[in-house]
């Protein structure tokens, strides 16, 4: 840990699916603490990076290294993460059998082989960080998009995560459960956690990134603080990215 | 048909009663204990594994189960290496055929309920279960096995109704169940009608009873949803 000073380190990464490249030399550092938002059209690459980095996606080639651990081409130490690095998913991916409290206490219980009574403590904790400790025993299917997103980013904070990567946490929700999320992902940002969200919620971006980072064809384009990001954009992908996305 | 000869019918059927409940249920026990590994390993990534465990139920689901049994009965004798073995006392009972024979033909179909059940949970939840650091074994045990048995408890229900429906084919290798008891009786008086109407009605209300077991389970199982709103 100590020769390098990032807490997401990646390399000439690159990823083939079966001839087509979707990820062509992507570097990428991301000091701890830092947020970084992820953005770009759809098709770019986005969601097989950050599931590269969270060791859900084999790779063809390069260097992955977060929070100290290195990532194996083929993923296969996978384990060594340890619910380290937290994702947050586009669907929610709640376990539907279990209740809000069962969700969030599992991994940490069967992986940590922590104390029941700590996890608990621990998760109703995070339960009412996140809006929804009144709600800890229902069930997934019976709470709205919004409530589930909650849980999800409870689930992963319970493994007391390093890192936290969101793949457009709030794409699948109704617009007037985005804000209830993306409060929620603020005050994690305002905590110091270092996170990579995949998203299109500018005001979001410019509230809580430190980097803005734009990617087209599975390649970075460019990136910056959001100012210059958003209002002096280089590239002409990214000036037409910005121009779609403000009118939609 | 006689009124009478059906009511000392039944004592006389209801005497293979205890036969049909046992072979039911060690049927399907045994049933459900292959079906597992047999739909782990048809759904595994090696061809070398899917193989041999596909080939094994075509041709349990392709034959029928009464040539399934005999193979059992007359041909595990020929196999010296069934005799010799410690088994052999075991597998020469007529009844141990009998459940073996009709248990792993419900293992077979049992198999692929489950097969098509594993299909079923999204993979979405089993990578949020590797980034939260589960191993392989805990997200099959904790996430995916309790949500395939709750999906496949419908048509398992059905499945313990067909093993008990097939458990009859015992009396053609002298198992005194309940048809082999019918069978016997019908021997004696020659009224066929009395007394096999009276092994039809007993086979049924046993039917109904598991049923309404598995709906039970299914009820006192089910997730709740926003439909059935908790306390
Ligand atoms: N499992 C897969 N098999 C083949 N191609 C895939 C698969 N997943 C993604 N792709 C392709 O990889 C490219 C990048 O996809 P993705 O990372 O999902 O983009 P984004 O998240 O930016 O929309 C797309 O062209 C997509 O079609
Ligand atoms: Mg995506």
């Amino acid at each position: 840990m100590q020769n390098n000073i990032y807490m997401i380190d990646v390399q000439g990464l690159e990823k083939f699916y079966g001839t087509v490249r979707v990820l062509d030399n992507v570097n990428l550092s991301v000091e701890k603490g830092e947020k970084i938002v992820l953005c770009g059209p759809s098709g770019s690459g986005k969601s097989t990076l950050i599931r590269c980095i969270s060791g859900l996606e084999a790779r063809s080639k390069g260097k992955i290294r977060v929070a100290g651990h290195d990532l194996e081409t083929d993923c296969r130490n996978i384990g060594d993460y340890r619910g380290e690095v937290g994702m947050v998913f586009q669907q929610f991916n709640l376990f539907p059998h279990l209740n809000v409290l069962q969700n969030v206490m599992m991994a940490p219980r069967l992986v940590r082989n922590q104390e029941k009574a700590t996890v608990r403590e621990r998760s109703m904790a995070l339960l009412e960080r996140v809006h929804i400790a009144n709600r800890a025993d229902y069930y997934p299917e019976q709470l709205s998009g919004g409530q589930q997103q909650r849980v999800a980013i409870a689930r992963a904070l319970c493994m007391q995560p390093k890192v936290m990567l969101f793949d457009e946490p709030t794409s699948a929700l109704d617009p007037e459960m985005v804000q209830e999320v993306l409060d929620v992902m603020i005050a994690l940002a305002k905590s110091g956690m270092t996170m990579i969200v995949v998203t299109h919620e500018m005001g979001f971006a410019r509230t809580v990134a430190d980097r803005v980072i734009f990617m087209d064809k599975g390649q970075i384009v460019e990136g910056g603080t959001p100012d210059t990001f958003f209002d002096y954009p280089e590239n002409d992908r990214t000036k037409e990215f910005l121009r779609k996305i403000q009118h939609s | 048909m006689s009124f009478e000869i059906f009511l000392t019918a039944i004592p006389i059927v209801l005497k293979g009663l205890w036969l049909t409940l046992l072979i039911t249920f060690c049927a399907f026990l045994l049933g459900q204990i292959v079906a597992l590994p047999l739909a782990l390993l048809a759904r595994a990534r090696s061809r070398l594994l899917r193989w041999p465990v596909k080939t094994w139920i075509f041709f349990i689901r392709g034959s029928p189960l009464l040539v399934q049994l005999f193979i059992i009965y007359f041909g595990m004798g020929e196999v010296d290496a069934i005799r010799n073995s410690v088994f052999w006392p075991i597998l020469r009972e007529p009844l141990n055929c009998a459940i073996l024979a009709v248990g792993l033909n419900s293992g077979a179909y049992s198999a692929e309920l489950l097969r098509g059940g594993l299909r079923q949970i999204p993979v979405g939840q089993l990578e949020a279960a590797r980034v939260l650091g589960m191993s392989g074994f805990h997200a099959l045990t904790r996430i995916t096995l309790p949500q395939v048995y709750r999906n496949v408890l419908p048509v398992t229900g059905n499945e313990i109704i067909l093993v008990m429906k097939g458990s009859a084919l015992a009396s053609a290798v002298t198992v005194m169940e309940m048809t082999g008891a019918a069978r016997a009786f019908v021997s004696k008086t020659y009224a066929p009608f009395e007394v096999f109407t009276v092994a039809g009605i007993i086979y049924l209300v046993i039917g109904l009873a598991l049923s309404q077991l598995f709906r039970g389970i299914e009820r006192a199982t089910a997730i709740p949803s926003s439909a059935t709103e908790t306390s």
